[in-house]
């Protein structure tokens, strides 16, 4: 192993997340769970078709959350 | 001329962004306005609606989608524009990208000094290469087709990308304990794109590799190899470990929590979940205390567990299927709703597993089944008799697998159906040898089998040449038209456009007839962009220890993202469509050394510049020369840009979108449609699902009739569909109930026809059930088959066939057959109802699968003006055939058999002159076409002996037509050229 530069001397890791890192991550990933929770509700049956399985809350908002929720991981990986 | 580093990389970024700039308007130029054909509107349906799609799914990509569709606001007719400008911005990114792959590897071979800036001469080379690649790319045929629709491709290529590029970047900032950021963000990324497409982890071996060189700049050839290999073991870890490891793991949670616990479905998998995430967690609180590991340890396991993390958080978006599937939703393929139909789902069960280093091949029968009552245990959510009764697990069936009487090493020809094993003989050249092998029953026989080296022959010219080659020479050198290719001399070739090679490679050029030279699919780049390549690959090769261990960096991206994709995926013959999107990581690879080679043209320049004039030294000569040289090689993109644009060009196209909508608006209200294919199931569900049209209609796709989770949707109402008529319980055909039926035990009210049928299977079955309980009832409810399937699709009731629009409705009495029209609605339907998705724009592009269904809608056109005129209604007749001349015209629809219909009505309604130029039209290419092809040798005839006899077919035909007026002798020598043609074609077919 060559090149290690002095900022890792022995005995002394520092670890390549700072507190804004995990923060900004753990944040992420909360938003990233309520929009599966936001997903979830009540559901078609063989005998009725409940049109609420498609509501805008649902299929709109619950998945746009996730999404933005996943990008921002890659935004708390990068701070 | 100086720069220092920064101003190094600030034009670096510049230039980078103006790459991203060409690409993304050349893209949202040409994408599609609406949905395009095969898997994208079931796409959009599952993004904008979020239902669940065929295996293995794509989660991420279809988040993304949504995300897209929000830009369409209310209007959700545009989503599918939203989504399919997202594959093309996709694209557009996957460029940048590209580009500062390309100058990354550059600088670090042409700058001595890492940290140092290159001098003016050296950044007009490494800029110059980065731009010809980057831009050789964006207009090359394969990469170009995916950015502008909606499939995941172009999202998979930005992720392989944009994980090649961070490597890149982590090795240059690797110095710095931060830059191991990179790594993780890599295993996010990764993680992700499992939710898009598999295909990124074959960039790993790739990543391993720059990983390696870094720590051990003077790396030798057996250590790399080694290194190599657990690369390898790396994807096999991912793809075979980690992601079964934790579906195995959630299955076990899932077992004990509601099996043995009684908690509801899904919760063991919640747990499992959050039981690993807490164990992560503390895992990397243990190593942060210093707990576990000391100094450089504690580093690696870091950031090791901190890439599971990261791993595991990208898959978690297949929560989404979880989630949605559990809502019952009218689209939901395999209704993966639980962890073990989950797994099923992901390793894409239902397709059947493909023999890779050693099994069967097509002569190969079964001896027995080996796993006979000890194959793995196959679970299922417990049929319920009563609502009651709690959540539960059950054993449905148990995996087979079979034991086969002749197995080969690395099997290629493996499959036993009949059009397989039919390919499989032409492109291997099969002649078999005679083996002895062991029975079912214990005995000897004698039987033929294919050869070890007529499999590799199939191997290297089939799934290697065909499937591979030919498509990474359509990027590189030119492609000879967009018809799909079965190894014919006319059809979807690879060409260069320099006639020398041409006529080795299909034969004679002159001459070449109008389907093939004015085809917009018919590009050719003189191999320059291939010659570029090979160029940069060399000279990358041959510059130092950085230049080799680069070259076998992008030389494996080259190799994983094709030739292991052939390997793996080992086609059989006869793909229903040309497969080249597989492979665009792969000619991504290659455009990095496009690139390369203008920096290896200015190599050989400047030596040869030395030779010539030794007294002109200094940097303003060689800027001069470096300039002149990457101006030259800019113009092999914009020559391809000349070819490409054409056939890429896919704004105004509305034809998937009305040509779906078609189908419903040929149906009555309330209505069941049955159809087979892609293109005559996913835009119907797209039309219904996305726009809410005709949201009364079922489509019912016979080939998912097969299973008992599309039975169960079929018996569950949608939208405004009440529930199918198939009068059977979830108990009677669950798992493997009514799997098979032998016909003696089946009566119907009506008479199917079963020919000499022994055994009905289950989705036969199903579509005879639910006709026979309609006519019970009273025809209480109109049912169809799409006309575009099959005769096998048809479950025997052709005889009860009428034509309505682009369907056939079954109807109670059985004279009528697939030619026999309901004369009134199939006018009402072409001539007021149907839309033309703008294919009679001039320029438009119709492809062949366009073409395709323009021809299906003029089949119908000539059934319903024949039947016309046989009734003697010649004003409706005509008035039919003009519609069809102008909504489907001959300058963008070539006149195929169906013409001839058009023409005979217009002739006899007086319409002389428009009925010649029809026949003269249809004479004018089959002579041309058969003049072509009778000058090229027997092999190549042989190949073309379909288009051969359609060509006469038609001349003969149109002929038959003109001979029956006497005073018409304008076409007589096209009768003797027919008697010529027929002659020489019955005389090679003797043969």
């Amino acid at each position: 192993m060559k090149n290690i530069p002095a900022s890792i001397a022995p005995n002394d890791f520092k670890p390549c997340f700072r507190l804004r890192n995990y923060i900004v991550m753990t944040f992420s990933f909360v938003l990233v769970v309520i929009g599966f929770v936001l997903m979830c509700g009540p559901s078609c049956t063989m005998d009725t078709f409940n049109p609420e399985v498609f509501s805008i809350m649902r299929t709109v908002i619950a998945p746009t959350t996730c999404f933005v929720g996943y990008l921002l991981i890659v935004v708390g990986i990068l701070l | 001329m100086t720069m220092n580093r920064k101003q190094y990389e600030r034009l670096n970024d510049l230039l980078g962004w103006t790459t991203f700039a060409v690409a993304a308007c050349t893209y949202l130029a040409t994408v599609e306005p609406s949905v395009s054909f095969w898997d994208c509107p079931e796409y959009v349906a599952c993004a904008v609606k979020g239902e669940v799609g065929h295996p293995p799914g794509n989660t991420f990509f279809l988040l993304a989608g949504r995300f897209f569709a929000n830009f369409a606001g209310g209007d959700l007719s545009r989503a599918a524009l939203w989504i399919n400008r997202m594959s093309a911005l996709f694209s557009a990114g996957t460029i940048l990208f590209l580009f500062w792959s390309i100058t990354a590897l550059l600088a670090r071979i042409i700058i001595r000094n890492r940290d140092d800036a290159p001098d003016g001469a050296q950044a007009v080379t490494i800029f110059g290469s980065g731009l010809v690649g980057a831009l050789v790319y964006t207009w090359s045929d394969t990469f170009w087709f995916s950015a502008v629709e909606a499939e995941v491709y172009s999202f998979s290529s930005l992720m392989t990308a944009l994980t090649f590029w961070l490597m890149l970047k982590w090795e240059r900032r690797a110095g710095n304990p931060r830059a191991d950021r990179y790594i993780i963000l890599i295993a996010y990324v990764v993680g992700l794109s499992i939710g898009v497409h598999l295909l990124n982890l074959l960039c790993l071996p790739a990543i391993v590799l720059i990983f390696y060189f870094h720590r051990n700049k003077r790396a030798g050839m057996l250590s790399t190899l080694m290194v190599l290999l657990a690369s390898f073991l790396l994807i096999a870890a991912i793809l075979f470990g980690f992601v079964p490891g934790m579906v195995g793991l959630a299955k076990r949670f899932e077992l004990l929590m509601v099996n043995t616990l009684g908690f509801d479905y899904n919760m063991g998998t919640l747990a499992c979940f959050l039981t690993v995430l807490a164990a992560l967690l503390a895992s990397l609180f243990l190593i942060c205390r210093g707990r576990l590991f000391k100094s450089n340890g504690a580093r690696i396991a870091y950031n090791v567990v901190f890439s599971l993390l990261m791993l595991l958080a990208g898959f978690s978006t297949f929560a989404q299927i979880l989630i949605r599937s559990s809502a019952g939703l009218p689209m939901n393929e395999n209704t993966p709703d639980n962890i073990f139909a989950l797994s099923r789902y992901l390793n894409r069960e239902q397709y059947g597993s493909t023999p890779l280093l050693y099994g069967q091949t097509f002569a190969s029968e079964v001896i027995r089944d080996a796993s006979e009552g000890k194959g793995r245990e196959l679970y299922a959510k417990v049929v319920k008799t009563d609502e009651a009764e709690p959540d539960r697990y059950c054993v449905y069936d148990r995996a087979t697998e079979y034991e086969y009487d002749y197995t080969m090493l690395f099997p290629r020809m493996h499959s036993n159906l009949p059009q397989h094993v039919a390919g499989y003989k032409q492109w291997s050249g099969y002649e078999g040898e005679r083996i002895r092998v062991r029975t079912a029953d214990g005995g000897m026989k004698t039987k033929r089998v294919p050869t070890f080296g007529e499999n590799l022959i199939y191997f290297l010219r089939y799934q290697l040449g065909h499937m591979y080659w030919r498509y990474f020479f359509w990027n590189f050198c030119g492609r000879q038209n967009d018809l799909k290719g079965n190894g014919e001399a006319d059809c979807g070739n690879w060409i260069t456009g320099i006639p020398l090679i041409d006529t080795l490679l299909v034969g004679s050029q002159d001459n070449v007839p109008r389907s093939i030279r004015e085809n917009k699919g018919h590009n050719v780049y003189y191999m320059l962009p291939l010659l570029l390549g090979l160029l940069g690959l060399a000279w990358q090769y041959r510059r130092g220890r950085e230049g080799r261990q680069g070259a076998l960096t992008v030389a494996m991206l080259f190799l994983m993202t094709g030739i292991a994709i052939v390997v793996y995926i080992n086609q059989p013959p006869f793909q229903p469509r040309e497969r080249d999107y597989s492979y665009a990581g792969s000619f991504y690879a290659f455009s990095i050394w496009v690139g390369m080679g203008v920096a290896g043209l200015t190599a050989l320049l400047h030596k040869l510049f030395k030779q010539l004039l030794p007294q002109q030294k200094g940097l303003r000569t060689t800027i001069f020369l470096n300039v002149l040289t990457v101006l030259a090689c800019l113009l092999v993109p914009l020559q391809m840009v000349g070819q490409t644009w054409d056939d890429h060009d896919r704004s105004d196209r509305f034809l998937a979108h009305d040509f779906g909508q078609n189908y419903l608006r040929s149906l009555d209200p309330n209505a069941i449609i049955f159809t087979s294919g892609d293109n005559d199931t996913f835009p119907l569900w797209y039309a219904i699902e996305v726009e809410g049209f005709r949201t009364d209609v079922r489509v019912c796709n016979v080939e998912y009739l097969q299973t008992d989770w599309y039975i169960d949707q079929m018996k569950s109402p949608a939208y405004a569909s009440p529930p199918l008529p198939i009068p059977f319980d979830r108990k009677d055909y669950a798992g493997n109930g009514l799997l098979y039926l032998p016909v003696r035990n089946v009566r119907l009210s009506i008479d199917a026809n079963m020919k000499d049928k022994r055994y009905l299977l289950r989705n036969e079955f199903m579509q005879l059930a639910m006709v026979d309980s309609i006519a019970r009832a009273g025809w209480n409810r109109p049912i169809y088959f799409a006309v575009s399937m099959g005769p096998d699709s048809f479950a025997g009731l052709e005889s009860y066939f009428r034509t309505v629009g682009l369907a056939y409705q079954v109807v109670p009495s059985a004279d009528g057959g697939t030619e026999s029209v309901d004369i009134e609605r199939t006018y009402d339907c072409l001539m007021h109802r149907f839309k033309w998705g703008n294919a009679n724009k001039p320029g438009i592009y119709l492809d062949e699968t366009a073409l395709n269904l323009c021809a299906t809608h003029r089949m119908i056109f000539a059934r319903l003006i024949d039947a016309l005129m046989e009734q003697g209604d010649t004003e409706r007749a005509l008035d039919a055939a003009l519609r069809c001349l102008e909504v489907l015209p001959p300058f963008n629809i070539p006149h195929d058999a169906s013409s001839l219909s058009i023409m005979r009505c217009l002739r006899q309604c007086g319409h002389r002159e428009q009925a010649d130029s029809i026949a003269q039209e249809i004479l004018s290419q089959a002579d041309e076409y058969l003049q072509w092809v009778f000058t090229l040798d027997s092999d190549r005839q042989r190949s073309c002996t379909y288009s051969i006899r359609r060509w006469l077919g038609m001349m003969h035909y149109t002929l038959m037509e003109l001979a029956s007026e006497d005073d018409n002798h304008s076409f007589d020598n096209y009768s003797r050229q027919f008697k010529k043609y027929y002659e020489k074609y019955s005389s090679f077919n003797r043969t």
